[in-house]
């Protein structure tokens, strides 16, 4: 069995200062992977990345590329690749000279740096601007460079430290549809820091969350929005409302009561204190008084906002749960029936599957396993 | 409207946000008084005033090295060239001269060599107290006077001074400075370093950090992120420091006499002694006029070399 491509083993590190930033950091990523680490700022996302490169030493923990323990390697010699959230694209040189850096350092002939540095810039589909300076490019065309450089020695590892969060949001998409097709193309293990939940889900094909220095749940992207290990998991992804009850069993399966309201909740789920995540997109309005019917759950409401989006209409509605809690619903734009209006009563529904309790021993801190 | 709900948004933060208001509303009303096209050139006047002492003093100075000058009777004589003539021909001149240039170049280079390494670490550090001490030890020299840090370096190049005892303690025998070139080029460089790190650290700060790294993870070793990455990017601001450092060496007054004991003048030195003490201030006119050109010269040549690499530079890419 190959060794994974990067395994880092209870890496933990202090700034100057002693604020901790890194708190026992271990995961690993597997060759030609898209892995992504996702969290808020000054979780550490950015830290991880940069003692994966080299740039920061940790304080104590391993670092192994590819089975190779490298913690003590300097940065230029780890064979990987960067491409740092400013870009970081060397302003006295031309574009191709940006590109072929790499080349030059591994003294790599004129020759063969003059093709090599010309496949890069066709690879992201950049050719003939390799004579130009780097502040006579756009944004996008920045971009592409960076990513250029960074691929043109063929790194077996390329980091990826929030480059796209500076692009405006067309851009930003197309950016990102560019990195999956170039990992698609290439192979290459990519390691993705992001604080952006869409990017992450779409990109990649595991995800580690996390929050103040730790790591809180490593998985795919379906499992961690529909398996959220603790209340912060489920709240990162999907903006949901986060309700604190405690479930128990009767006759008809499990329930979660907030405020004395009884909530149907998946079977599978433990008893004792939990969390619900009810997020607008799992959630359905109906005319009231017709009962829950096919739904699980149908909660009483008053409708006081609704505006169309594009994708759909997003409400915003006010509920009785032992007080008033406001609930937010996007209904999608191909449901054809007539929108409801402020001020209309009507019935927050939903499926008990699709809103994910998270079972709690303290509330509020974090998740038990 | 939205500059009042803006104040109201400020005031609400603190006490300091009123003055930042009041500047904000004296601004306004001065732009909106305006000055005028003529007002604008009314605000040229003091340096306009200054330029014309300047021109005045170099034109006097220009038309006094061009008249003989009788030394007894104190009587300026006929127009000629021949304070310029003596002096190019006498050759003590040319002797100080090529000292002062010489020593001028290498006290130059010794400092840059110096402040680029001091100015990148005082930028870097995240050291409060390394920064600290960077500081204190560039910039507290300049503050103490040339005539305490000269008397200083008196006290310390002494051949029965610290520096001396420790050598000879090493059992490198006796060690005389004062006099030679080595305690003027000390002295000098000491002079220079303060002015080299200001003209450098803002070029260095506004480089991005991130530079750096970049080329470690693209395989660059820290000598070559060095020579490929922050040298050429200082280049503008190395040459400019160049330029300041060699005028201000080429007319270096107190190192050499004093660190040098007067036995090792430079052109300052010379045009002193030639002004006061001689006393003819014709000559010394002369000899300010060929110490202005040597300088012109020195700095056009250090700026055209930049300019020269720039343009290599853009040509190969």
């Amino acid at each position: 069995m190959t060794p994974p491509m990067v395994e880092i083993e209870s890496v933990n590190k202090s700034f100057i200062g002693g604020q901790q930033v890194l708190n026992d950091v271990s995961l690993k990523v597997e060759e030609g992977e898209f892995f992504t680490l996702l969290g808020p700022s000054g979780s550490g996302k950015t830290t991880v990345l940069r003692i994966i490169a080299g740039l920061i030493a940790p304080d104590s923990g391993t670092v192994r590329l590819a089975g190779e323990d490298v913690t003590d390697r300097p940065a230029h010699e780890r064979d990987l690749a960067v491409v740092f959230q400013s870009l970081a694209l060397f302003p006295h040189l031309t574009v191709r000279d940006n590109v072929a850096f790499a080349l030059r350092m591994r003294r790599i002939p004129r020759q063969e740096r003059r093709t090599r540095v010309d496949e890069a810039l066709a690879l992201v589909q950049l050719p003939g601007i390799s004579e130009r300076r780097v502040e006579e490019l756009s944004g996008g065309q920045r971009q592409r460079v960076a990513l250029a450089r960074a691929l043109v020695y063929r790194p077996r590892l390329l980091l990826l430290d929030e480059p796209l969060s500076a692009l405006d949001r067309r851009l930003r998409e197309t950016m990102q549809l560019e990195l999956q097709r170039l990992h698609r193309e290439l192979g290459v293990t990519i390691i993705n820091v992001t604080h952006d939940q869409r990017e992450a889900l779409l990109l990649s094909r595991r995800i580690a969350l996390l929050d103040g220095g730790r790591v809180v749940q490593i998985d795919n992207g379906e499992n961690l929005y529909r398996n959220p290990a603790s209340p912060f998991v489920a709240g990162f992804l999907g903006d949901p409302l986060l309700l604190e009850g405690t479930v128990s069993r009767n006759g008809n399966g499990a329930s979660l009561s907030v405020g004395g309201v009884s909530l149907f909740v998946d079977a599978a789920i433990k008893d004792g204190p939990g969390t619900i995540a009810l997020r607008p997109e799992a959630l359905d309005i109906v005319e009231a008084g017709g009962g829950a019917g096919e739904w699980d759950n149908a909660l009483p409401a008053k409708v006081v906002f609704a505006s169309f989006d594009g994708a759909g209409t997003f409400y915003e509605l006010v509920a009785d749960l032992g007080g008033e809690v406001t609930v937010r619903v996007h209904i999608p734009a191909r449901d054809t029936r007539p929108a409801f209006s402020a001020g209309q009563a009507v019935q927050i529904v939903w499926r008990a599957r699709d809103a994910p309790v998270i079972s709690s021993f303290v509330t509020g801190g974090e998740a038990g396993d | 409207m939205e500059s009042a709900s803006l104040s109201g948004r400020r005031a609400s933060r603190g006490p300091g946000w009123h003055l930042v208001d009041g500047l904000i509303r004296i601004r306004r009303a001065g732009s909106r008084i305006g000055l005028g096209r003529v007002g604008g050139f009314l605000l040229l006047l003091p340096a306009a005033a200054l330029l014309a002492f300047l021109i005045f003093g170099l034109v006097s100075l220009i038309s006094n090295s061009l008249h003989e000058y009788d030394t007894f009777l104190l009587k300026e004589g006929s127009l000629s060239t021949s304070q310029y003539t003596s002096i190019l021909g006498d050759e003590h001149f040319r002797e100080v001269l090529l000292r002062t240039t010489a020593m001028a170049v290498v006290t130059t280079m010794v400092t840059l060599v110096i402040a680029v390494p001091f100015a990148i670490t005082m930028a870097r550090t995240r050291r409060r107290w390394l920064r600290l001490l960077l500081l204190i030890i560039a910039f507290v020299p300049i503050l103490t006077g040339d005539i305490t840090r000269t008397y200083g370096w008196l006290v310390v190049l002494d051949a029965n001074g610290p520096l001396a005892w420790v050598v000879d303690g090493v059992g490198l025998g006796p060690l005389s400075l004062l006099g030679t070139l080595w305690a003027v080029g000390i002295g000098t460089v000491q002079v220079l370093l303060p002015l080299a790190i200001l003209i450098l650290l803002p070029a260095v700060v506004a480089i991005d950090p991130n530079l750096a790294d970049a080329a470690k993870t693209m395989g660059a070793r820290p000598y070559r992120v060095f020579t490929t990455v922050l040298l050429p990017q200082l280049r503008i601001a190395l040459f400019g420091a160049a330029g300041v450092c060699f005028t201000m060496a080429m007319n270096e007054f107190a190192n050499p006499a004093l660190l040098g004991q007067g036995i090792q003048d430079y052109l300052g030195n010379l045009l002193y002694s030639t002004y006061l003490v001689l006393p003819n201030p014709y000559k010394g006119a002369a000899l300010g006029m060929i110490m202005l050109v040597v300088i012109l010269i020195g700095v056009g040549l250090i700026t055209a070399t930049g300019r020269l690499l720039e343009r290599r530079r853009r040509v190969s890419g």
